[in-house]
Order: structure tokens, then C-alpha cells, then sequence
């Protein structure tokens, strides 16, 4: 069940590429008209037989420059035309999705004979062209195409089910997330976490158990504990590729969390800045490694997910106080418990910036900025469903700024940065989502910094003002203990 | 005192400054027009074909600015030359 109910605004700032070539270009119309004019004045000066030639000169210079104000300002519409489609697409398309894979599953319940060959018929015939066309599976899994429809998939995976089981439209709109809550991406998830539990746990104890210890099974939840593993000093992060470069890398047995701490003015509280990695072990069996598969399904499912735990042990085991100002900085995995962490409350959040997480329905309590920056060949953002557009059609304030459309609310705000990060590339082979990489959205952080966006401009503002000089850094490293 | 015409030429010659600023012009549209090649107009998006417009438009604006730069190049080997005339001219004591 797609999700249009979250009462929190969706801002689109896909197009930051688009602004910032709109602005170069402008610039340079400026600075062809200055030549132009001082072109016409050599013209003055130089002997009459050069003066028509020279002005000449200057009147086409000053015709390129109206071209390039033309270029400037057509750049600019296409922009925020574009992201005005983006958010209305993100508004209209979840429900009409939704609808659309509830009606596929009654035709598949329906037709079932001749569907099962059709569905297997289609998804062969979809592979044998992509195969035929000489591409590769990393580059199915990085195009844009793939990556938009995998979104929907997930958001209406339920839908297709219910349209199966034959559950009425509008009874699944009662019990789901815009009902009663039980169905969408994060039950799934959870369904995912029983059946991967019930089929595998019984036996693996004694396989896993050789790592961390008799008893721990796979998909089953384990306590967690953490450790300080360095201290240093550091700057504050200057701009957004600084801070998203200081998210730990993931590494096996090295620090899955980083915490700066900052010294308030006289009488003030601390402020901190809280970096989360992404996903190490991507095996399907539990080790002691918490930033695993268990918990980004166990986080996605709203469930108590160890890495999540760990990420929280070691806030408040850096002293972080609940009234204390926390910025969370988190790719993939660890942008899915920057929000998780958000959301309950147990922190004084002000920002949240995530790279390449499944947040898109987590609902943001009232005071926090989300900023999402995804890439369009991202698989990963998908998983969490598609973008709520919550308020766009709504009826709440509409905003129309130069490259976003935002609406207000009294609760959180989240701004989706989205770029193309892979225009022109082949993704190396092995590589399966090189979108997805951490070094790939160090430099779509470079871009931001570049980015007049009134939003990028403000949270650059908020990061310089909660982060001022030295900061105590330590870095801190989960692991599970056996059950 | 330099004479007032050559013959078939201009009737003054062009002052070394006035050619340094007209060069001056040609390297600064040089440059210009460097930094219009390192613009692209990237699709950010399949549903955004309009992009292609404005690339094709950035190219031919890149091609017209690239012809003033050719021209403000002749003009000033042009001055260059007609000032050498005039020197060679007053070497040779015309």
C-alpha cells in the first residue's frame, strides 16, 4: 500500500545540476555583454577604416550574449518545470500505482493459468533484450528506468497481493499505512525478517555460532555492544562533501560510527554531529557484525534492529544529553537509523542529511530538516517505496521557489536532493550499484556546495552555525553478542 | 614625423595600445568561449527531452562566438600588420 497520507512536506531539488549551468550560463551572458561593450569602444577609438569592422565585432558578441541570457533563463523554467513534474508526479503516481498493481493481482487470481507463463514470458523476454543488447546485469540494476520502477514495485507489492487474496480496495486502504499501518515497505520488511527466520534460523545456530557463539541464529535479533575504538580533533565540516566524506566507510571490524562533539558558547549546551555507515556484512547470515542484512530489514520494518542500538549506545556513551543539538549523517543503512533515530524523539534532532538511504516513508517529527540526497541509479532509496509527496495536492501552502516546490507544515521537513551520477559512465564489471557508492555522493556533496538552491544555501548555514571550531572526535565500533 | 598616409593604406597608424586592447578582447573571448565548451547540458532526467534544445542552442551559440573570436583574431593581425607597414615605411624614410 503506497503511502499518501504521511503529514509531512516533500520538497524536490532534483535539478541542482540544472541551476548551477543556468547560472554559469547567465554569468557568462554578462560577462559576453561587457565585452561587447568594450568591444564598441576600441571601435571608437581605432582609425576610421577599422571602426565598422571592430563594431561589427561587438554587435555580434552582443548578439551571442541575448542568446546565452536566453539559453540562462530557458535552463532555468526547464528546471523548475522539471521539478514541479517530479513532485507532481511523486503526488499523483503512488495511488494510481497503487490502484494499478491492486488490479493486476486480480487479474493474475483471475487468470492465473495463462498469467504465470505471461509474467515468466515477459521477464525473459525483458532479460534475453536487455542480454541482446549487449548490457550488463550492474547496468540493469544502475538505470535510472529500473531503479524508478523497482520503487513502485515495492510500494505496491502489497497491493498486488491484497488484488490476489481478493481484499477489497478499500478495506486495504483501511489497513494500510494510511489506515491502520499494516502493510507498505516496512511490513515487508518484517514479513521478509519471519519467513527468512522461520526458513533458515532452525539450523543455522551451530554454522553461525562457531563466529560469535552458540545459539545466535540467522534473522534473529541479538544484543549489541559498542566501543570507543579512537579520539581525535578535527574542524568543523566545511560544506556538505566535507561532511558527507567523514561518514565511516564500510569496512569490516573498523568504526561504523563517528561522533563529534562541539563546545557551545558559555552556558550552552554541546553540540554534536553523529556520522553512520552503511551495511558491511551483506551476507544472508548473522555474525557479529550489527550493521548487517538482519538489521536494515529489522529498520526498514520499524523493528528493534542491532546496528540501530549500537547507533544509539554510542550517542549517549558519548555523553550526548537529550537536550543536546544532534546532527545525524548517515549513507545507506546508517541514513535509515539517522531517520529511525529522528523519529523516536530520544535525541533533540535538528537535521538529518542521509545519502542513498530507504527513508521515503518515515515520518520526521516536527523541528527536523531531512535532507535525502539520492542518486537517479540508486536502487537502494527505492527499497523504502516511493517519495511521499504528502502535501502537494493537499491544500497546504505551496512555495514556488527557483528550482523546488515546497510545501509547509507543522511537521518535519524533507528537501530530496536527486542527481545523475552515472551520465555517461559504464559502471565497472563487479560493481553491482555504483550509484550507491559513498565516494559517489562525496562529490554530488561537492555540487551541493556549489548550488544557489535557497534550501542547500540554508542548510549550509545551519551546518556552519551548529558546528563552529574544534571538535572532540571519536569514532566507535558495534558488535553483537551472542543471545 | 610620421607620415600621413601610406600609399593604398590607412591614413593613420594603428597605436600599439589600441592593438593591445583589440588583442586584449580576442583573449578574453578566448576565454569565454573555453569556458562555454566546458558547459553541458546533462539529461538529469528521461522525461526532460527538452534539454536537448538547449544543448543544440549552447552549441550554436559556442560556434557564433567561436567566429568573433576568428575575426577579432584577423583584426588583429590585420593592426599588427598594418602597423609594421608603417614602421617599415619610416625605416626607409618615407
Amino acid at each position: 500500500m503506497t503511502n499518501s497520507t504521511v503529514s509531512r512536506s516533500f520538497i524536490t531539488a532534483s535539478t541542482i545540476d540544472l541551476d548551477d549551468l543556468a547560472t554559469r550560463v547567465q554569468q557568462l551572458s554578462s560577462r559576453c555583454h561587457a565585452r561587447s561593450l568594450s568591444l564598441d569602444g576600441a571601435a571608437q577609438l581605432l582609425p576610421q577604416e577599422w571602426h565598422a569592422r571592430t563594431h561589427a565585432i561587438a554587435v555580434q558578441v552582443a548578439q551571442i550574449s541575448r542568446d546565452l541570457q536566453g539559453v540562462g533563463s530557458g535552463l532555468q523554467s526547464t528546471s523548475e518545470a522539471y521539478a514541479w513534474r517530479e513532485s507532481f508526479l511523486a503526488a499523483v503516481t503512488p495511488e494510481a500505482s497503487s490502484t494499478m498493481f491492486w488490479g493486476l493481482g486480480r487479474l493474475f487470481a483471475l487468470m492465473a493459468p495463462a498469467a504465470i507463463p505471461a509474467v515468466i514470458g515477459g521477464v525473459a523476454a525483458v532479460m534475453a533484450t536487455w542480454t541482446l543488447t549487449g548490457k550488463r546485469p550492474e547496468e540493469l540494476l544502475s538505470s535510472p528506468v529500473f531503479v524508478a520502477s523497482a520503487g513502485y514495485v515495492v510500494s505496491g507489492i502489497d497491493d498486488f497481493g491484497a488484488g490476489i487474496l481478493g481484499i477489497p480496495r478499500p478495506v486495504m486502504a483501511a489497513i494500510g499505512e494510511q489506515g491502520l499501518g499494516l502493510s507498505g515497505p516496512s511490513t515487508l520488511a518484517a514479513g521478509i525478517l519471519l519467513l527468512a527466520g522461520a526458513g533458515f534460523g532452525a539450523g543455522a545456530g551451530a554454522a553461525v555460532g562457531s563466529g560469535v557463539g552458540a545459539g545466535l541464529r540467522v534473522r534473529a535479533e541479538t544484543p549489541v555492544t559498542v566501543s570507543r575504538v579512537s579520539t581525535a580533533a578535527a574542524e568543523a565540516p566545511h560544506g556538505i562533501e566535507d561532511l558527507v566524506g567523514r561518514i565511516p566507510r564500510a569496512n569490516p571490524e573498523m568504526a561504523q560510527v563517528r561522533i563529534e562533539r562541539y563546545e557551545g558558547a558559555p552556558g550552552e549546551n554541546a553540540t554534536f554531529i553523529v556520522y553512520v555507515g552503511g551495511t558491511i556484512d551483506t551476507a544472508l547470515r548473522a555474525t557479529d557484525e550489527p550493521w548487517d542484512m538482519t538489521s536494515n530489514l529489522a529498520a526498514l520494518a520499524a523493528l528493534d534492529a542491532g546496528s540501530y542500538r549500537a547507533a544509539v549506545l554510542a550517542m549517549q556513551e558519548a555523553g550526548i544529553a537529550s537536550n543536546d543539538l544532534v546532527t545525524l549523517v548517515g549513507h545507506s543503512q546508517g541514513g535509515l537509523l539517522a531517520a529511525r533515530i529522528a523519529q523516536s524523539e530520544e535525541f533533540r534532532v535538528g537535521d538529518v542529511v542521509t545519502v542513498g538511504a530507504p527513508i521515503h516513508q518515515i515520518e520526521i517529527p516536527a523541528g527536523v530538516t531531512v535532507t535525502a540526497i539520492e542518486h537517479n541509479e540508486d536502487l537502494v532509496p527505492t527499497l523504502g517505496g516511493l517519495p511521499v509527496a504528502g502535501t502537494l495536492l493537499g491544500g497546504t501552502a505551496l512555495v514556488w521557489n527557483a528550482s523546488a516546490i515546497s510545501g509547509a507544515t507543522a511537521c518535519g521537513t524533507t528537501t530530496t536532493v536527486r542527481r545523475s551520477a552515472l551520465t555517461g559512465m559504464a559502471p565497472n564489471a563487479g560493481d553491482a550499484l555504483p550509484g550507491h557508492n559513498l565516494s559517489r555522493y562525496v562529490e554530488t556533496g561537492r555540487v551541493m556546495d556549489d548550488s544557489t538552491d535557497p534550501q542547500l544555501i540554508s542548510l549550509r548555514a545551519r551546518l556552519e552555525t551548529h558546528a563552529q571550531g574544534a571538535a572532540e572526535v571519536s569514532l566507535w565500533r558495534g558488535e553483537r553478542l551472542a543471545r | 614625423m610620421l607620415p600621413r598616409a601610406l600609399p593604398g593604406s590607412a591614413s593613420l597608424p594603428p597605436e600599439e595600445w589600441l592593438i593591445r586592447r583589440v588583442a586584449s578582447e580576442r583573449d578574453e573571448l578566448a576565454h569565454l568561449l573555453s569556458s562555454l565548451k566546458g558547459m553541458e547540458v546533462e539529461p538529469t532526467s528521461w522525461f526532460a527531452p527538452s534539454q536537448e534544445a538547449y544543448r543544440q542552442r549552447l552549441g550554436w551559440v559556442g560556434e557564433e562566438l567561436s567566429r568573433a573570436v576568428e575575426k577579432t583574431e584577423a583584426l588583429v593581425s590585420q593592426l599588427e600588420f598594418e602597423q609594421a607597414q608603417w614602421r617599415g615605411a619610416i625605416a626607409a624614410g618615407l
